[in-house]
């Protein structure tokens, strides 16, 4: 077995042990599921009460739920990899012939696969719900498509910021600034008054592939006529491909740099 | 395996200079390493296991130059390698753990890896605990079981840095029996700053001081250095202001004072390597009072 796959199988399995994943998951989703039962006029949840199309339910009404894991996630995983070091672990496996690169992705993808496991399973209990409730086995095709297409790719982005951040700051700190920094591409829309990536193809919510792949109402794609602009061209295939590309490609950049400020710090 | 650093210097960030012209060849067989804390020792362990790079000098390791990427690799696939601040991921089982280790040792053979595990925990006496998380285990557990991951590749070079410190009197005999018992057919690096460990293990040893290599020779021939320079007093009163006192022992309603010192204030008594190895440190003016019997 590769280190990678030895890194990531004992990451996986240290990481779906912590008590934290399942809570930062399973707190917000009771809300929404609560939310979702009472219909409350206030979250916008009512309107889906009557829907009977499992994209729309799968893409938009669990929508509702979607932004607050990138939080979640940058919150439980922002620990992994500099508490190899605060253990005292890191200097014994820098010792073994087992190359770096290959145990920091390991680390890296298992501690995400970990991450996503209670996520993945707030969206099959919905789909399941739905498939029950409204006789739609389609609920699970749309809900793993949302699953791959929206959530994987914003986990894959918070999971390399928090292999960078807790190294250029205290964990704690970074915890609140990737919270913020999650919180305010969710709020943000493309004509705030506060400098925004909303609607651009690095949106953090996502807006590119839900418009373009979904047909989402909820995602706002095209040009406004506002600043940064050159990032918001007409919602085609290539648009949203592209800003999958972006996302991916921010997190490996981030995920370099978190791998190589690691071995200078070992140094 | 034949380990050969010639002029080591070392200096961190801050301008600590921590190695300082190091120049050391071990043959092979055991070699203890002492010294003060803050003598170099750890340093020179992680120049040697690949961890840190040297900022002049050269080692090289059973003909490898640790200089180069391939050269490291080589020397870290024969290498077992018990680093003074060992941490363990207190989620996982001792098993577990050992497993992960193994793992990136290269021990890719799932049933081999499963029955060297088994044999390691036996080897240090926690098979019992090995279904155990780690999060339960004593220090001293919790060191065996950095022995144990040490010896997972049946390693050609051993390198321990301070492997007895938390262990029990028992334990630590244990230990010391096991070293010298791996040492017959591979080389062993003891650096450790209990000089008792080293007596009874090595006959081999070097010592550090504030970075420098200050003694490389036999036991005996370190022992023989405090010859004329160990005394023995009892006394309920004031100890003589000279020398360094290696012990105290209560006698007779007085103390029994082991002294040693240039000049004698009392009867001689015979030198053990701890008493040469304070002489040592007296003629180098270093501080010797952080080694421990």
């Amino acid at each position: 077995m590769t280190a990678f796959a030895a890194t990531a199988r004992y990451e996986l399995r240290m990481q779906l042990r912590k008590p934290a994943i399942w809570i930062a998951t399973g707190l917000p989703f009771g809300l929404y599921a609560l939310f979702a039962v009472l219909g409350s006029d206030s979250t916008g949840l009512q309107r889906y009460r009557y829907e009977t199309s499992p994209k729309v339910w799968m893409v938009d009404a669990l929508g509702w739920f979607t932004p607050v894991l990138p939080m979640v996630f940058g919150i439980v995983l922002a620990d992994r990899l500099v508490r190899d070091r605060k253990l005292g672990v890191a200097e014994l496996l820098d010792a073994t012939p087992a190359n770096r690169s290959a145990r920091l992705v390991g680390k890296y993808l298992g501690a995400c696969a970990a991450t996503a496991v209670p996520v993945a399973l707030v969206y099959l209990i919905v789909a399941v719900a739905f498939m029950v409730w409204r006789e739609q086995p389609a609920a699970l095709w749309w809900g793993l498509a949302t699953f791959t297409v929206v959530v994987v790719p914003l986990l894959l982005l918070a999971g390399s910021l928090s292999f960078l951040g807790p190294q250029l700051m205290p964990t704690p700190l970074f915890r609140v600034l990737v919270a913020s920094l999650f919180f305010w591409a969710a709020v943000t829309e493309v004509e705030s008054e506060f400098p925004s990536f909303a609607g651009t193809l690095l949106s953090l919510t996502m807006d590119y592939p839900l418009g373009v792949f979904f047909d989402s109402p909820n995602a706002t794609t095209g040009p406004a006529g506002v600043a940064l602009d050159f990032l918001r061209p007409q919602p085609t295939t290539g648009a949203a491909v592209l800003s999958l590309a972006l996302i991916l490609g921010l997190a490996a950049a981030i995920l370099w740099a978190a791998g190589a400020l690691n071995a200078r710090t070992s140094e | 395996m034949r380990l050969d650093t010639v002029r080591v210097s070392k200096t961190f960030r801050g301008k600590v200079r921590a190695l300082e012209d190091v120049s050391l060849t071990v043959p092979g067989g055991i070699l203890g390493l002492l010294g003060a804390n803050g003598a170099g020792k750890t340093t020179l362990m992680r120049l040697l296991t690949g961890l840190i790079r040297p900022d002049s000098g050269r080692i090289t390791i059973g003909g490898h130059d640790m200089a180069t990427a391939d050269g490291r690799l080589a020397v870290q696939r024969v290498l077992g390698y018990l680093p003074q601040d060992l941490g363990v991921y207190p989620d996982l089982t001792g098993r577990q753990f050992l497993d992960y280790v193994a793992l990136l040792k290269g021990l890719d053979d799932r049933q081999y890896r499963r029955r060297r595990v088994g044999e390691l925990l036996e080897l240090v006496n926690i098979a019992d605990a090995g279904d155990r998380k780690l999060r339960g285990y004593s220090g001293g557990m919790r060191r065996r079981v950095g022995i144990a991951q040490a010896l997972l590749n049946d390693p050609e070079l051993l390198i321990v840095d301070e492997p007895t410190s938390g262990l029990d009197p028992e334990e630590r005999i244990r230990f010391r029996t096991l070293l010298s018992r791996l040492a017959e057919r591979r080389t062993v690096l003891l650096s450790t700053h209990i000089v008792d460990d080293v007596a009874q293990t090595c006959t081999e040893l070097a010592v550090l001081g504030r970075g420098r290599l200050i003694y490389r020779g036999t036991v005996g021939d370190l022992t023989a250095q405090a010859d004329g320079h160990v005394w023995s007093l009892v006394t309920s009163g004031q100890v003589p202001p000279v020398g360094t006192v290696v012990a105290a022992l209560p006698h007779d309603g007085a103390t029994r004072y082991r002294i040693v010192a240039a000049t004698r204030p009392a009867a001689d008594a015979e030198p053990t390597l701890e008493d040469g190895y304070v002489a040592l440190a007296q003629q180098h003016r270093l501080t010797a009072t952080e080694t421990t019997a």
